[in-house]
């Protein structure tokens, strides 16, 4: 339905004469290959412009805690205030970035979804629709398909693979899979992120106890479950014993895609993501070329060795072969440091940035941050193949920007509130 | 435990004395037709002598040669003060006290009632007699709800979980007592929402500051609920029914032999509802996930509740060495169905259909009173208690429910329905708590009190399940707390002013241990913490006007259930800190009676100004605790009350409270600004208010009957449930509310036999507490009672 309307309101724009935008908006050139049907009929057009809508899930507050989904007219500065600005959530949210679309996610009286898109020039609540488990790994395939795994955290009930259609915000399919549980040495497969290309789907596991301590008593090899796809049939389990489990708990950062369909792995192997003991084996990197559904043999990288002791928390592809990697240290033998990168405000802050060029496997740190305490999933958006990111601890809240070029990081807008959950971009026409 | 022994021998101490008397003044006091009243008071003002009168009526008090004036009360009637002149010899005097009626459905006073001698003292207290309520199918909330200042939410139907809050502070900072007891430790199966009406004499409310005979760590005040003191032979039985299948029983009868004092009595109630109302609900297909257009009306098909309690004490009362000395036995307990997580919004898409909390409590009790131990001018009041309970909280179920009561086994057996780890968590608690308060006066206007506490609770449990809660109870945990008070009091201008003030050291001792969410680390848990807490109160009595000024440096350690949680929805948070506040009051009220009619009026403005304060913190379906830094309040409130020609009662009282974020900065950390910083605390009713109307006729059909009619209405304004500052759009709120009551009250054989019929929300109004989970509708009751002196 949604879809309808703003083909509509796109039509009624193009035809008008169009306005100037406001100076609060950002303006991008419009590409070329913008829709040449319209074009075409709107001839007196002179210049189209695409504007950025900005958005940050901020969590706003503690007792009780409280996300708002707050418009910002700048990431680049000023402060980002959910006072009076923005839109209420109605639990603890996770904030997904759709194509036009924002899909923000919770417990609320049972896990809800719920679809935001600009209409009128505002942002406003669509629909929703809810899930029976709690969904731990997504992604984004089409402005109308997107991908959700749903796990139990304990025993060896299926996981629930969900196909969900984004425009009417409802499940499309279900299919139910066991994969990858290990029920002989009492282990349960849990999913870390999920990604499509070509014709398969990739999902990255970790093992825990399946008894509901959650606790991490195996180590493990990078592990990854490899569906049909769209047949979501279970073709097979690929492992590789150069790396331990692959991503984190929550982190839905675990199968990053770049530009040619190549899907990079990262596997932290550290307390402070959640790992306890530590794996024996590195913290590292692995890919999985396009086309191709095992480990590529040729492509390791030790990261640990390489950045000289640090150990990934989370990867963020960003174009032309590097990425920014977010890392730590840690003494594997101090208990305190186990989930340590999962407080957004504390007070001994763990993580810094770091380029990681996956082309010529050099790291290089990003100097110009301050340390940050991490979160569950990781607010990240990328424009002009610059990363925006949160950095967070107990003395505040702000927005950076890493130019990895440079492999320096730029403060950018402050945020009031606790943290930055989602970093979120919608394009108008005007 | 050494220190219960301690007390136990401070007890037999005060018990070999006995007390001697003379007689030089004798009377009789009767009402106005002429029937002798037994068990009246007598006091010569300003004077040690005081005595209650015998089963005649009949009084003697020694005193010298001289002037005094004698007050003579008894509950239920009007006090008279009467100026004297004892000369040698025997004088004789005899009162008559007139009637004091009690207003039916509001807090009414007229001639100086027991209760009106408490609110005279200095504290910002409210007393609520509760004689008038006895025939009504209400309980302790439906009576305190009344009261200003005084906001009670609940999540659901009979039994569910409430929160009661006392000048915008709430919960566990608020302490409730039964007889000066603490009321938490005798566990769910005994609270304010299911203690009968008909076992109540009066409740005390102490806003803010309290005294030290309620030795214990309260941060925003006390409610003292006084049991039947009767001293006399009576049965009081009731059976009341209501909607949703609610049967609610009470049985309370007493023995006394009149000459030695013996005496046997049973306190005891039963209620049982399977709280099966409906709610609208939007439904939930899971293979499409979405949700009907159009709410369907379910039922509550997991929300019964069932607790009962006997209280069966022996001993003497009134007698000549003790006016009370009695020890007892209490069983209670208590089963409750959890439909849905009380922390969701809304009502939750999954309901529970197994999910169980039961807990069954014995307690023994002994108590002592004495005024004027050993003919002397002390006062001697203890007691000691020892509570032994078992609790389980049950999420072990293989199934999914809808809200159907459809259940379906669940795929994986091994995880139950609040968490994906099933639960069996027994717990058992051991608790010793006593109190021992002398009072001695100097001089008629000089009394000093001191009071000493001790509170030692062991915990210890095991679960089937979750590793987690095995860790954390498998060795025992123990909590002591103990406070010594001491206070000051003096009268001056003919008792028109009185001061108090009193200090109070507390000690609070834990000694536990923290765990992970696998159960596999633990780390070793002991704090100590001393503090000192001090206060003053003053009133000034000036021609019906009463002036009151109070502050209390207040102290609250952390509860058993905040420390170690309840194994369900609750996470234990063993290393909380204790809370702090600084609470001001002032009040102003004004007492007039002019033939039948009679006025009260009040006003009370106030001031807490809360640190660390212990806050719940919801994440998820899940609850921890934290101190969080500063909250400050401030709140006035306002009730009046009319009586016409005995007949008309008329009752309102409103609340505006202002409780603000009082933390600068986030964290704790300088320069990072807390957006929140004097913003409204959400999801607390800051303005709310009650009217109530009464008509009362007697001798409607017959001599000795009564008929009585009254009709409320509660006003809770709309408030939000998250900050107010933050977001600019459709901000969800919980709606103004407004709930009628209504109800008929037949007596007959002067109130030997009695009906009530009554309708809770009437008019059938959406009612939520808790987020947005809707309470019952309308409900009606019916109760009878019988009740023989």
């Amino acid at each position: 339905m949604k879809k309808n309307d703003l083909k509509l309101l796109f039509c009624l724009f193009l035809s008008l004469a169009i306005f100037s935008c406001s100076d609060d908006d950002t303006e991008i050139e419009v590409n070329d290959d913008v829709d040449n049907v319209e074009e075409d009929e709107t001839e007196e057009v002179a210049e189209t412009t695409l504007v950025a809508n900005y958005f940050v899930g901020i969590e706003a507050a503690t007792d009780p805690t409280i996300d708002i989904l707050t418009p910002a007219t700048s990431l680049d500065e000023g402060t980002i205030s959910p006072v009076g600005n923005g839109i209420e959530q109605p639990a603890w949210m996770t904030f997904f970035q759709g194509e036009n679309q924002i899909i923000v996610g919770g417990y609320t009286s049972a896990p809800e979804f719920t679809s935001y898109a600009m209409v009128d020039g505002e942002l406003t609540e669509g629909e929703s629709f809810f899930t029976s488990q709690t969904v731990y790994a997504s992604t984004i395939i089409d402005e109308s398909t997107m991908i959700m795994i749903g796990a139990p955290r304990e025993g060896y009930a299926d996981k629930n693979i969900y196909i969900i259609d984004t425009e009417t915000m409802s499940i499309a399919t279900t299919v139910a899979s066991d994969f990858g549980n290990d029920e002989n040495n009492g282990y349960l497969a849990f999913p870390t992120d999920v990604n499509v290309t070509g014709d398969h789907m990739f999902v990255s596991y970790y093992y825990i106890a399946a008894d509901g301590s959650f606790a991490t008593p195996t180590e493990q090899n990078a592990s990854v479950a490899v569906f049909t796809y769209p047949g979501l049939e279970l073709e097979k389990i690929i492992e590789d014993e150069r790396a331990p489990n692959i991503g984190r708990y929550y982190s839905l950062t675990g199968l990053e895609e770049d530009e040619n369909g190549n899907i990079y792995t990262y596997s932290p192997s550290s307390l402070a993501c959640g790992y306890a003991p530590v794996p024996t084996t590195n913290s590292g990197i692995l890919r999985i070329n396009n086309g191709e559904t095992e480990f590529d043999a040729d492509f390791y990288i030790d990261f640990e060795t390489l950045s000289g002791g640090y150990k990934l928390n989370d990867l963020y592809y960003v174009g032309n072969g590097k990425a920014v990697v977010r890392v730590l240290q840690e003494d594997e033998e101090n208990a305190d440091y186990l989930w340590a990168t999962y407080a957004p405000n504390s007070s001994v802050p763990l993580l810094s940035y770091g380029i990681l060029d996956l082309t010529t496997e050099t790291y290089t740190a990003v100097s110009g941050a301050p340390l940050s305490g991490g979160g569950w999933d990781a607010a990240k958006y990328i424009e002009d193949g610059k990363l925006f990111v949160n950095i967070s601890s107990a003395t505040g809240a702000s927005i950076y920007s890493i130019d990895p070029e440079t492999a320096t990081a730029t403060e950018a807008a402050a945020i009031e509130g606790n943290y930055a959950k989602g970093i979120l971009q919608i394009t108008t026409e005007e | 435990m050494n220190r219960p022994f301690s007390l136990i021998i401070l007890f037999v101490i005060g018990l070999s004395f006995s007390l001697n008397a003379q007689n030089i003044i004798t009377g009789k006091i009767t009402d106005i037709d002429d029937v002798p009243l037994p068990g009246a008071t007598v006091v010569a003002k300003g004077t040690t002598s005081a005595t209650i009168t015998d089963e005649q009526g009949k009084y003697q008090l020694n005193l010298v040669e001289g002037s005094y004036t004698i007050v003579a009360s008894y509950l239920g009637f009007k006090s008279i003060t009467k100026k004297i002149q004892v000369t040698s010899g025997t004088n004789n005097f005899t009162f008559k006290l007139e009637e004091d009626f009690m207003a039916l459905d509001a807090v009414v006073v007229s001639g100086k009632s027991d209760a009106q001698i408490l609110r005279e003292q200095a504290y910002a207290v409210e007393v609520v007699e509760t004689e008038g309520f006895k025939n009504l199918s209400t309980n302790g909330n439906d009576i305190l709800a009344k009261i200003p200042g005084v906001n009670i939410r609940q999540s659901g139907g009979v039994g569910s979980d409430f929160s009661l809050s006392l000048n915008g502070l709430s919960g566990n900072q608020v302490r409730v007592f039964i007889d000066g007891i603490p009321m938490d430790y005798f566990g769910s199966s005994l609270s304010l929402n299911n203690f009968s009406a008909n076992l109540l004499q009066s409740i005390e409310v102490y806003k803010g500051v309290v005294p030290i005979h309620l030795s214990s760590d309260a941060l925003g005040g006390a409610i003292n609920i006084v049991t039947d003191q009767n001293s006399d032979s009576f049965l009081d039985f009731s059976y009341g029914l209501g909607s949703y299948q609610t049967h609610i029983a009470s049985l309370n009868t007493q023995y006394r032999n009149k000459k030695s004092g013996f005496a046997v009595r049973l306190k005891s109630f039963y209620n049982t509802s399977q709280n099966n109302y409906k709610v609208p609900i939007k439904l939930v297909n899971f293979e499409t996930g979405k949700e009907d257009e159009e709410a369907t009306n379910v039922e509550h098909f997991h929300d019964a509740y069932n607790s009962k309690m006997a209280w069966l004490e022996t001993g003497f009362l009134k007698s000549s060495f003790a006016d009370k000395l009695m020890v007892g036995v209490m069983y209670s307990d208590n089963y409750d169905e959890v439909q849905q997580p009380a922390n969701a919004i809304g009502e939750a898409k999954i309901p529970y259909g197994e999910v169980t909390s039961e807990e069954q409590k014995v307690i023994g009790t002994f108590s002592f009173k004495k005024n004027r131990i050993f003919n002397t001018k002390l006062n001697l009041n203890a007691y000691m208690v020892g509570v032994f309970s078992e609790s389980n909280n049950i999420d072990i179920s293989d199934y999914t429910y809808d809200w159907f009561g459809n259940r379906e086994l669940r795929d994986d057996t091994s995880v139950g329905e609040i968490e994906n780890r099933k639960t069996y968590l027994r717990l058992h608690t051991d608790n010793y708590l006593g109190n021992l308060n002398g009072e001695y006066e100097i001089n008629e206007n000089n009394n000093i009190a001191a009071n000493y506490s001790l509170n030692a609770l062991t915990i210890q449990g095991n679960d089937d399940f979750k590793e987690e809660n095995n860790t954390q109870f498998s060795d025992p945990s123990d909590v002591t707390k103990q406070v010594m008070a001491f206070s000051y009091t003096n009268a001056a201008f003919d008792n028109k002013l009185k001061n108090t003030i009193f200090t109070k050291f507390y000690n609070y001792d834990i000694s536990s241990l923290i765990t992970n969410y696998s159960g596999t680390e633990t780390e070793p848990l002991n704090i100590e913490r001393k503090n000192t807490g001090f206060g003053i109160s003053s009133t000034y009595l000036w021609n019906g006007f009463q002036i009151k000024a109070s502050f209390e440096n207040a102290i609250r350690f952390p509860e058993v259930s905040e420390l170690f949680g309840d194994g369900l929805n609750i996470e234990p948070s063993p290393s909380l800190l204790p809370e702090k506040s600084n609470n001001y009051n002032v009040g102003v009220s004004f007492n007039n009676n002019f033939g039948n009619s009679s006025l009260r009026l009040s006003a009370n403005g106030y001031i807490r100004d809360a640190e660390d304060f212990i806050l719940p913190v919801v994440e998820g379906i899940k609850v921890y605790h934290i101190n969080n830094c500063k909250v400050l309040a401030k709140g006035v409130d306002f009730s009046a009350n009319y009586v016409a020609a005995k007949k008309f009662f008329f009752a309102l009282s409103a609340t505006y409270l202002d409780l603000r974020d009082n933390n600068e900065w986030l964290n704790g950390v300088e320069g990072n600004s807390n957006s929140q910083y004097k913003v409204r605390v959400p999801n607390v009713p800051y303005f709310f208010s009650n009217g109530s109307i009464s008509y009362r006729q007697p001798n409607l059909f017959k001599n000795e009957d009564s008929f009585t009619f009254s009709i409320s209405e509660n006003y809770v304004h709309e408030f939000f449930y998250t900050w107010e500052n933050l977001g600019s759009s459709e901000k969800p709120s919980i709606p103004q509310q407004w709930v009628t009551n209504a109800e008929v009250v037949y007596s007959m054989n002067d109130q030997k036999y009695n009906v009530s019929v009554g309708v809770a929300n009437l008019l059938n109004a959406d009612v939520y507490d808790n987020y947005q989970q809707l309470r019952p509708g309308r409900t009606f009751n019916l109760k009878l009672r019988y009740f023989i002196n």
